[in-house]
């Protein structure tokens, strides 16, 4: 049985009529138990949409989504989604916001139990010392540590990754990769990762898999990572198999653009230009007219 | 340390205060002289200002109860309000020992019969005139808060709802308290009877008028916040699969708080507003019966007394607004570092 499925799964918003988006169209995949998948693609092409469709936070207009043999019908914590712009919730403290998961998940457990647990994730990822503190406190890097901890805290049998990194700055991104590496190999588990970097893809997929440029997009032909594991960064910088299919990856990508000039590697790898939102500012207008 | 002092001056609505700490620390004084001179001595001077026109204009305006006071004759009459505060407390007082002696004597004659005490039928002094307001503003602000906020935040749920009690919400808002306080003092001469009142009926309707006048900016309030609660955070309740009372608790309602806590603070605003005009109609014995005595009676010192129940209002109400405004900051959480 496969763990994640798509047959012939396509998505659009709007009314039907010339001003409907086809966001995705005739998306076929299927994922393997412990496997780990990257889809890769450029901003705006559909990659959240499809990462949604298989959370259940959004339901397909043609085909079926199947997890684990079932259609997706609706959200369930089974699927641990780790959202792009992190989604912590700002009242609660780190602590706080892997409880919540961990409260809500977790019923049979008795509250030591469920402490542990919490405590346990994270320290997984590292934030012992900034148990007690709140998102506001912590840095890009640390929050997405606390939004992964979250995820992983009630035990998902997937774990779904919306460009987890993809707000960070270089360096957090490499010792993040590193720690997501890190966790996959020791908990196996099932995970789809969207992400934008042809990098990120190579060092922590099994396979990778490009979605081509919306509207109406789909997914291009895989590419199977067979690299051995740990991949360290450093290393594949010489490693002859992994610049190859870096090369080859990027090719197709900028193929699907049309670009010129497919030989200079930095200009390719597409960064996004995304910001995490930052909801605080709406407070502040509110209150500066009563003041 | 100093600087949380400061912060938290600031939080509490003492920002001003800011400068002459930094001062007194030492910090900067030659930048800190400007920012006291602005924020302390400049608003002195315009209540100074103020006074001085004032006095200069008031004895000039004759009425046919003599002429308007100045501030010298209001700030007199507030002393006098005072002294007969204390008096009153004293034949208060008196009046209670008293009380206490003749149960004591009457418990020596007549030990199988019950002692009942003669209440105080002095009238209410003007300290206890702003404590009935106080706590009857209190009281419509309690029942305000307990109706507005959960019909907010359904109206902020689901947009059914909200669409349904719209044109309710509109058509109510703008009503008058003058326009309520009849329809509410009939029914509730009609519908509270109790052998034994908690309440007066005048303290009753007073409430009533003052909740039904100032739950609009909370329940609105509430409906925006609730509504525009960040679309992420609801779906990480999604993927959680919250139930509705831990999604309302842990998401809805903190996420929303700085929301209803603006709102709170308008109601408030508004609830010590209307109140003053209830408490004149339904003869509560607050301030605003204060006023209708004073007007009835009419003597020479009557413009002072109702001007300096006029200055009352207006340090009691900015005192709540602080007073809402501190919980206000308190409640809105920071989502920038720093």
């Amino acid at each position: 049985m496969k763990a994640i499925e798509f047959q012939n799964v396509s998505k659009g918003f709007g009314p039907e009529g010339p001003n409907r988006e086809e966001v995705l169209k005739d998306i076929n995949l299927s994922v393997e138990e412990g496997e780990f998948v990257a889809i890769i693609g450029y901003s705006g092409s559909g990659k959240s949409t499809l990462i949604n469709l298989i959370a259940g936070l959004q339901k397909p207009d043609v085909g079926s989504v199947l997890f684990r043999g079932q259609p997706v019908r609706d959200c369930d914590p089974e699927r641990g989604l780790v959202f792009q712009n992190y989604s912590l919730l700002p009242w609660l403290t780190v602590y706080g916001n892997v409880a919540l998961a961990v409260n809500s998940v977790c019923k049979e457990l008795s509250p030591k139990e469920r402490d542990e647990r919490i405590r346990h994730y994270i320290e997984m990822v590292n934030l012992s010392p900034a148990i007690d503190k709140r998102p506001a406190e912590l840095s890009g890097g640390m929050r997405q540590r606390v939004s992964v901890a979250r995820a992983l805290a009630t035990d998902p049998k997937i774990l779904l990754l919306d460009e987890p990194l993809s707000a960070l700055d270089a360096l957090t991104r490499g010792v993040l990769q590193n720690e997501i590496a890190q966790i996959w190999e020791r908990e196996r588990k099932t995970v789809l990762l969207i992400t934008n970097s042809v990098d990120e893809g190579l060092l922590l997929a099994d396979r990778v898999i490009p979605l081509t440029l919306g509207p109406g997009a789909t997914l291009g032909p895989e590419f199977v990572v067979d690299l051995p594991r740990p991949r360290r960064r450093a290393d594949m910088n010489h490693n002859p198999e992994y610049i190859r299919m870096r090369t080859e990856i990027t090719a197709y990508l900028s193929d699907l653009r049309g670009d010129a000039g497919a030989q200079d590697d930095d200009k390719l790898i597409p960064f996004p230009n995304l910001q995490p939102l930052d909801p605080s500012e709406r407070s502040a207008h509110v209150f500066s007219w009563v003041r | 340390m100093l600087n949380r002092i400061i912060h938290t001056l600031e939080k509490i609505g003492f920002g001003w205060l800011t400068p002459v700490i930094r001062l007194c620390a030492g910090q900067a004084p030659k930048e800190q002289l400007p920012l006291i001179a602005k924020g302390i001595l400049v608003p002195i001077l315009s209540v100074v200002l103020f006074c001085l026109v004032w006095a200069a204009a008031a004895p000039k305006v004759q009425t046919n109860i003599g002429t308007v006071p100045g501030p010298g004759e209001v700030f007199s009459q507030a002393g006098q309000l005072w002294e007969d505060h204390k008096e009153h407390r004293e034949r208060r007082a008196q009046h209670a020992e008293r009380q206490a002696e003749l149960q004591v004597r009457f418990e020596e004659r007549f030990p199988d019969r019950e002692w009942t005490p003669r209440p105080f039928t002095g009238s209410p002094s003007y300290m206890d005139q702003i404590v009935v307001s106080l706590k009857t503003v209190f009281a419509g602000f309690l029942i305000a808060s307990f109706v507005a906020i959960p019909i907010g935040i359904l109206c902020g749920m689901s947009s059914t709802v909200y669409a349904g009690l719209n044109p309710i919400i509109q058509i109510l808002k703008p009503v008058s308290p003058l326009a309520w306080l009849p329809i509410v003092m009939i029914l509730v001469a009609a519908l509270y009877n109790p052998a034994n009142p908690m309440f007066e009926r005048a303290f009753l309707s007073s409430a009533i008028v003052v909740a039904l006048c100032s739950l609009w900016p909370t329940l609105i309030n509430t409906a925006i916040g609730v509504s525009s609660v960040d679309k992420d955070h609801l779906n990480v309740a999604k993927v959680l699969k919250l139930g509705p009372a831990t999604r309302i608790w842990k998401i809805i309602l903190p996420s929303s708080l700085p929301y209803i806590f603006t709102g709170l603070r308008l109601s408030l605003g508004v609830g010590w507003m209307v109140l003053i005009a209830a408490e004149m109609l339904a003869q509560n014995p607050g301030l605003g019966k204060f006023i209708w005595d004073m007007y009835q009676s009419s003597s020479s010192s009557t413009l002072a007394y109702i001007m300096v129940a006029v200055i009352t209002i207006g340090i009691i109400g900015f005192a709540l607004d602080r007073l809402m405004l501190t919980l206000q900051n308190l409640v809105s959480f920071e989502e920038k570092p720093g």
